[in-house]
């Protein structure tokens, strides 16, 4: 989808027409749950927060301006927005339990033959939690750096370099993994 | 796998990791359901606060520009403005500042404009004294600028000062916004004047310039002039006696002769009296009108010397005179710089002073251009910094 047309189904689900929200939906829905559920590795959990993003969404629209900023990547801000208040309620601070974390290391060690997106998904839950969601807004949600940097309220600069450095140490990982 | 590119592997990570829900029908369905139709779009307050901070930045800005354009000597070394041209220049007679250049420029192989002011000045006011008479004659100025919004009030309050501190008030001039006051007052009263006067206005309000010149130089002229003088006069003195010495002894020689002639003749003619010898008598006669001759002579000698004696001492008496009158103008000259030394004059001017005039006597201007810049260079860096997603 293009921004325009993003930009025409935003006008149009402000003013109440279903069929431009579906239509946004079926645009943004499968990047949203695959950032949730990357982000959660929890399916219904994902659903749930999936869900209640849209309804928020929605019932906000009318206080969304369309000119400050593409409505994909305000639903993605109220998405992580969701997800940070779900961990709050549970006193967690990352979305990897400890065990999965120790799990997926084992699983690496022993050299176990996987895909690339798999080898990539246990790879990168080693990097820390800001480079995980910072290269999930970037790859799974498609951002620009100018989205990424308002949803993560810092310059474009410093949202280029701290991708720039993800990036990096994903490379170091992957490099030091692939010589085991 | 060694050359990986991976950007690429990472794009291609999240187009796979991109998927629908399971019950993506129900979900959407639900979503939806909950859509309203026509909405009333809610008013939502302009930011104030980012409007705020931009004015305040701007403002911020216009005031520095400000500043530094009603400020043209704000990066001038403030040093250079204590030395006072015009003063420096009106002792040095007719001789224009330029000119002063030049003549310096040309003595020591250089240009007018090679030459600094203050090497000039002091060149020209430092006298060529001997170094090692340390003996100091100080002609001092003083200058002192008072801003005040008050300028009629403190003018009097500075009349009243001098006065009461034995100070001459040579003219005073007021106005409104201006008032200047030329002084002369004695030097031991000074220090107790200045420091009145400083409890006039704040500190910062009031600046104080004093220019000190020894005037050894014109002391030591004054001094070998006198010496000399004092020279000729003893020497014209001597002169004087000389010739009086010279007409008694000359005068008394010929008064001598004449009353020897006149002994000799009444003698000569007593004898020719009682005489009756026809040949003698003829004898003594041609005598006696040889000592006639004689005194005659002398007589008319002795009247010319007393002429001529006159017109020496006459003459002498004038020189003495007139060397005289030249010591009586070096005691005045040297009287007179005596009292340079010991009287002070000076100027006060009062100037109103506006409420920028008081910012920049207490605000550090170089300090405000440097939070200003600072302050832009965060503005800037702020505006470069996203603003914050509004989330429902």
């Amino acid at each position: 989808m293009t921004l325009q047309e993003e930009l025409s189904l935003a006008n149009l689900a402000k003013n109440g027409e279903k069929p431009a929200v579906s239509a946004l939906w079926d645009a943004i829905t499968p990047k949203l749950y695959g950032y949730l559920l990357n982000t959660l590795r929890n399916p219904s959990l994902a659903e749930d927060i999936l869900q209640e993003t849209w309804l928020k969404a929605l019932s906000a629209l009318p206080k969304f301006e369309i000119r400050n900023i593409r409505f994909s990547a305000w639903l993605f801000a109220i998405a992580r927005n969701e997800c940070r208040q779900h961990w709050r309620r549970n006193n967690r601070e990352s979305a990897w339990p400890e065990t999965e974390l120790v799990d997926m290391a084992d699983k690496l060690r022993f050299g176990e033959i996987k895909s690339d997106n798999i080898f990539l998904n246990e790879l990168l839950c080693k990097l820390t939690s800001e480079d995980q969601d910072i290269l999930r807004l970037r790859y799974i949600c498609d951002l620009s750096f100018k989205e990424i940097a308002r949803i993560l309220e810092i310059s474009q600069i410093a949202a280029r370099v701290r991708i720039h450095r993800a990036i990096s140490r994903a490379r170091d990982l992957i490099s030091d993994n692939q010589t085991i | 796998m060694k050359n990986i590119n991976i950007t690429d592997r990472l794009s291609g990570w999240g187009k796979n990791e991109t998927r629908l829900p399971a019950n993506n029908g129900a979900l959407k369905q639900k979503t939806l359901e909950s859509v309203r139709p026509n909405y009333t779009a809610q008013a939502i307050p302009a930011r104030r606060g980012g409007f705020f901070f931009r004015f305040l930045v701007l403002a911020t800005s216009a005031a520095c520009i400000l500043i530094i354009a009603t400020n043209p000597r704000l990066f001038k070394n403030p040093s250079y403005y204590q030395i006072s041209t015009h003063s420096y220049a009106s002792k040095s007679g007719a001789m224009e500042s330029e000119e002063l250049g030049l003549s310096y420029g040309a003595d020591i192989g250089l240009g007018a404009r090679n030459t600094s002011l203050i090497e000039r000045v002091s060149d020209m006011v430092a006298p060529q004294t001997a170094p090692f008479d340390t003996r100091e004659f100080m002609d001092t100025e003083y200058y002192a600028t008072i801003n005040t919004r008050e300028v009629q009030d403190d003018s009097d309050r500075a009349l009243t000062i001098l006065r009461g501190n034995g100070a001459r008030i040579d003219s005073a001039n007021q106005s409104d916004k201006y008032a200047r006051i030329a002084f002369a007052i004695p030097k031991d009263s000074l220090e107790k004047m200045k420091n009145e006067l400083k409890d006039l206005v704040p500190e910062k309000f009031y600046l104080e310039t004093a220019q000190s010149q020894n005037l050894l130089g014109e002391k030591i002229s004054i001094e070998e002039q006198q010496t000399t003088a004092n020279q000729e006069l003893q020497r014209l003195e001597d002169r004087r006696q000389g010739v009086v010495d010279g007409y008694t002894k000359n005068i008394n020689e010929w008064k001598t002769a004449v009353d020897t002639a006149n002994r000799i003749i009444a003698s000569l003619a007593r004898e020719k009296t009682s005489s009756t010898n026809t040949a003698k008598i003829q004898s003594l006669k041609l005598q006696i009108d040889r000592e006639y001759a004689f005194r005659q002579t002398a007589q008319k000698n002795l009247n010319s010397f007393e002429t001529q004696y006159k017109i020496d001492l006459e003459t002498a008496d004038q020189a003495i005179k007139n060397q005289q009158a030249v010591i009586d103008g070096l005691d005045s000259r040297d009287t007179a710089l005596m009292q340079k030394t010991e009287i002070i004059t000076g100027t006060i001017s009062l100037q109103w002073i506006g409420v920028w005039g008081v910012l920049n006597l207490y605000l550090p201007m170089r300090g405000i251009l440097i939070i200003a810049i600072i302050i832009g260079a965060w503005f800037l860096l702020a505006r470069r910094r996203a603003p914050a997603i509004v989330l429902p």
